[in-house]
């Protein structure tokens, strides 16, 4: 067992791409816990999708022996962190199991959104920051003036702050001598009551959950009777240890200050949630840990096969995902157009991202999904108050008294130069301004109060064309504001398709109406009959488009020595249709439902 | 060697089949044309018709309804080269009394002597390549010939004995109006044919037209103005004694072609030459596509067996082609089932949307249904 004073729990943050996965694996490789030939490029990245968008999704933590300058061996425990605001919470879960983190800035870019947002987040959990500045390799680099924004912004002390390149291998001992100097060592009491804080969890399907704990007090070893104190879940141990880079260590017990994992049969991951605090059944705690919350879903959407036939396959896919993402909600939802499939909700729109294509990808699954939209408080006329996540289930609005719709401080930082570009974009959003900072001559931050369904669409997008992809962005929710929303309904030959309909405040109503129907226009093939395409609020048509009736469509040729080829053709147009979604009489492509996500910029 | 032969399993029919042969040759690629055509010289074309007679050679006795020699350009070969391949058709095969024999060509290839040599070997009726009679609009499709030369075409084959001809035209080309086309339809039904095909332009890939369209230079007439050409072709056509009986086909009474009707009706033929497609014994197969391998000899190439259901649907796809439409009666014959139980969904539904229509013994395509007869022959893939 390790001594504590020779103990440091640790996480790097940074703004994406600044290069928090590089330094891990140097870190890594430095502290000769692997041969160069177990090194993959990028160790703490395990899953496929996460090296392809250069981002790290589940938290994981490793142990590393480290010979210090002063001649004595130390364990560093490594924890790594998700690197966007989706994940936030994950993130303070991971930040509360460590006392320092390393705070990493790209000598090129400087203080970016997230940089700003993951610093505060360790800030307050009182963790001991040490700033290195990465990438002075680069051309670019301009390590100095970083230096000068990271205190003038951050009010850090980077003095001696390392700087590095992590990519090419330069000073990285510097770092690691940053951490056994700077970083204070744990200070838990081991005769203590067990208290452990669940940072992550991981499934496997023979041992059921993996649970990644930080020890605060106490021990465990296998065989100890554990209670999670928020699910109130009881297990018995079987093992417990430490982790290596992709690997598990079992050891014989873990100790106050201690970072390592557990396994007890688990089947749940619902039974050991990120932030949970672990005790010994027979001789708890008498307080849990602080920080615990039930994650929230922010974003909803709906997720349906394209072939219906496969409703069974998503149903487990989801659950599949749900074992290792217990942020991930799903509940069965029917829609007259699109059949049975499953309404979603995500910490946000990335997470949402991921999750579909994970469902694409690792599950083979082709998807419909519906517009994203937030869950909106109903007041209505009786008194009752209702969380409204699915626009279906919209009361009549004659019942309604007001709505509320959840709002999020929106934090960007961008080159001066597209200030003006960025507030239009924020004004046209319904964004209220509310300041802005000048972090140097040539950047600024600029804070909006926005409406979250603002957002969910395409901001992300419209940030990054508006600045030529120089805009950082971060939000957090911050509570509700009254608001006048509207549910608009799309017709398709005068019936209305349910999984078309989305809530909209009232000024947005008549464009959002007009662009939709527009895109189904171009995406509804043409029929025998006319199919009129209309945006209505209730029983007021506020737009329409009509898809005019199909004139011609012959082959004016068929001889002998085409058949084979003619066959194939209608085939191909006889496939087409298959793929179409029946919807009355009319015959409705995937890309339609699909189309009407996409806004572009030149839309507006 | 070749081995058309082996690929014959079952008895031919008495009643003859249909022999297509295909002459992958002409002056110069049309913009539309996405035929397997090409230009060749003289010592190319004599090396192809020593192929092709080789393979006629295999069809000892075969009893023949129908012969078309088709192309391509076929009256840009010489008299012996064409001498050579009906004289090997004749010596070999057992044409039947009242087969038909046609023969394609185009304008501003052919002469007097060579046109009187076709009907010295025995070919009864020809197929014109006209599409125009308009020269901006043959320029504009990449047509080889004059409006004055297709005039001057038809002269010389009814002045060389020929009283079955047949002209094919183009509707829908880029920039033809309305009065464009009817004034040349008005012209070619003057010269007295028996026989018009009308085409709307297909839009091909690969062919030089798609790439235009694609770059948006096309110009073509709008649907509604095609649709109409078309409506008032059938109406036009009908008053001047060629009613249509296929999609793009019109005909004096009595005088449609014998050997395209067959296709419709899934009567088997056998197609020599490159690229050439035959229906036997309920299989499809194509001989090579490419020069060298059909040169050489290599055997053809098993594209479909037709299993009976498939039978079922392509009798109802190519048959609705036709005016007269399917029979009941024959299909019931020929399958021992009704065509109202195998396929009683798809023609109730087609029935319902007005695109189908049956008449005593028969289904057939309304006016509607041959605007869209995808819609309906889709049902039947």
């Amino acid at each position: 067992m390790t001594p504590q004073d020779h103990i440091r729990n640790f996480s790097i943050i940074a703004h994406i791409d600044h290069g928090k996965s590089t330094l891990a694996d140097r870190i890594i490789q430095k502290t000769g816990l692997l041969t160069d030939r177990e090194m993959q490029d990028q160790v703490l990245d395990n899953m496929d999708l996460e090296r392809e968008r250069g981002i790290t999704i589940k938290a994981q933590a490793v142990r590393l022996i480290y010979h210090a300058n002063d001649g004595e061996e130390y364990v560093f425990n490594l924890i790594d962190t998700p690197g966007h605001v989706d994940f936030n919470y994950e993130v303070s879960r991971s930040l509360a199991a460590c006392e320092g983190a390393l705070l990493v800035v790209d000598a090129a870019q400087g203080v970016e959104a997230q940089t700003l947002a993951n610093t505060y987040l360790a800030m307050e959990h009182d963790l001991e920051i040490v700033p290195v500045i990465n990438k002075i390799d680069l051309i670019a680099a301009d390590p100095e003036r970083v230096k000068q924004e990271v205190e003038d912004i951050l009010a850090i002390d980077c003095s001696d702050a390392p700087l590095i390149s992590a990519k090419v291998g330069i000073n990285i001992e510097a770092v690691l001598e940053k951490i056994v100097e700077q970083i204070p060592p744990p200070h838990g009491d081991p005769d203590a009551p067990l208290k452990a804080l669940i940072f992550d969890s991981l499934y496997d399907p023979y041992r059921g959950v993996i649970v990644f704990v930080r020890i605060v007090d106490g021990s465990m070893k296998a065989g100890t009777r554990v209670r999670m104190m928020a699910s109130e879940q009881e297990y018995e141990l079987v093992e417990v240890g430490h982790m290596g880079a992709g690997r598990l260590f079992p050891s014989e017990d873990l100790s106050a200050g201690e970072v390592g994992y557990f396994t007890a049969s688990i089947k749940e991951v619902q039974h050991t949630r990120v932030g949970d605090t672990v005790t010994d059944a027979l001789n708890p705690a008498t307080e849990a840990l602080p920080g615990y919350k039930k994650v929230q879903s922010m974003v909803f959407c709906g997720l349906f096969p394209a072939d219906g036939s496969k409703y069974p396959d998503l149903r487990d896919a989801l659950e599949r995902l749900k074992l290792n993402d217990a942020s991930l909600s799903f509940e069965a939802e029917t829609s007259t157009a699109l059949g049975f499939g499953f309404r979603c909700g995500f910490l946000g729109l990335l997470h949402m991202e991921i999750i579909q294509e994970r469902l694409d990808r690792e599950f083979n699954l082709d998807l419909i999904a519906t517009a994203p939209g937030v869950i909106y408080k109903v007041h209505k006329l009786n008194g009752l108050e209702i969380d409204l996540s699915n626009p279906a289930d919209m009361p009549d609005p004659a019942e309604i008294a007001y709505m509320e719709e959840p709002i999020v401080k929106a934090e960007i930082i961008l080159p001066t130069e597209h200030i003006g570009a960025i507030m239009d974009l924020c004004q046209d959003r319904r964004g209220e301004y509310q300041s802005i900072e000048y972090l140097e001559a040539t950047r600024a931050l600029l804070t909006y109060h926005m409406p979250l369904n603002e957002i969910i669409y395409d901001f992300f997008d419209a940030l990054k064309s508006r600045s030529r992809g120089y805009a950082s962005f971060d939000y957090e929710l911050i509570g509700y504001q009254r608001s006048d929303l509207v549910k608009l309904d799309m017709l398709i030959n005068r019936e209305p398709v349910d999984a078309l309909s989305f809530i909209v405040h009232e000024s947005k109503a008549y464009e959002r109406g007009r662009k939709i129907a527009e895109r189904l226009k171009e995406e509804i093939p043409r029929h025998l009959f006319e199919v009129p395409i209309q945006a209505a609020i209730g029983s007021k048509v506020i737009s329409r488009e009509t898809v005019k009736a199909l004139r011609k469509d012959v082959l004016a040729k068929c001889y002998g020595g085409d058949v084979s080829r003619k066959k194939k053709l209608l085939e191909k147009q006889k496939e087409g249709k298959k793929r179409m979604r029946q919807f009355g009489n009319v015959e409705v492509p995937q890309s339609a439902f699909m189309s009407v996500l996409k806004f572009d910029e030149d839309d507006k | 060697m070749k081995t058309i032969n082996k690929l014959i399993m079952g008895p031919i029919p008495e009643t003859g089949i249909g022999l297509y042969v295909h002459i992958p040759f002409c002056v110069r690629k049309c913009a539309y044309c996405d035929f397997l055509s090409f230009p060749c010289d003289a010592q190319g074309q004599e090396t192809y018709v020593d192929a092709l007679c080789r393979e006629i050679r295999q069809l000892e006795q075969v009893p023949l309804r129908t012969l078309y020699i088709g192309g391509g350009t076929p009256s840009i070969l010489s008299e012996a080269l064409i001498g050579r391949i009906c004289d090997t058709i004749r010596s070999t095969c057992r044409i039947l009394p009242e087969a038909e024999w046609t023969i394609e060509c185009n304008p501003a290839t052919f002469d007097l002597a060579k046109a009187r040599s076709w009907r010295a070997m025995g070919i009864d009726r020809v197929s014109m390549g006209v599409q125009s009679l308009n020269d901006r609009l043959l320029k504009r499709i990449g047509r080889i010939h004059s409006a004055e030369e297709a005039r001057k075409g038809f002269r010389t084959l009814q002045e060389a004995g020929f009283t079955n001809i047949s002209i094919d035209l183009m509707m829908g080309l880029p920039e033809q109006s309305m009065e464009d086309w009817m004034s040349t339809l008005r012209e070619a039904v003057s010269w007295g044919p028996s026989h018009i095909s009308c085409y709307s332009l297909i839009v091909e890939e690969g062919t030089p037209l798609y790439e235009e369209d694609e770059k948006g230079f096309l110009n073509l007439p709008d649907e509604e103005t095609e649709r109409a050409m078309y409506h008032e072709t059938v109406k036009y056509l009908k008053e001047h004694g060629l009613p249509q009986y296929e999609i793009s086909n019109f005909a004096k009474p009595g005088m449609e072609s014998r050997h395209n009707t067959s296709y419709w009706e899934r009567i088997s033929y056998i197609g020599l030459g490159l690229g050439a497609a035959s229906l036997m014994d309920e299989k499809r197969w194509r001989e090579p596509m490419e020069m060298h391998k059909y040169l050489t000899g290599e055997t053809p190439t098993i594209e479909e067996e037709l299993t009976l259901e498939d039978q079922m649907k392509e009798i109802m796809l190519l048959g609705l082609r036709m005016n007269r439409g399917v029979s009941e009666y024959a299909f019931q014959k020929r399958f021992g089932v009704s065509m109202w139980d195998v396929f009683s969904k798809e023609l109730a539904e087609l029935q319902t949307c007005c695109l189908l229509e049956t008449r005593d013994d028969r289904v057939f395509l309304t006016f509607k249904g041959r605007d869209l007869a995808n819609q309906v022959f889709m049902r039947f893939v």
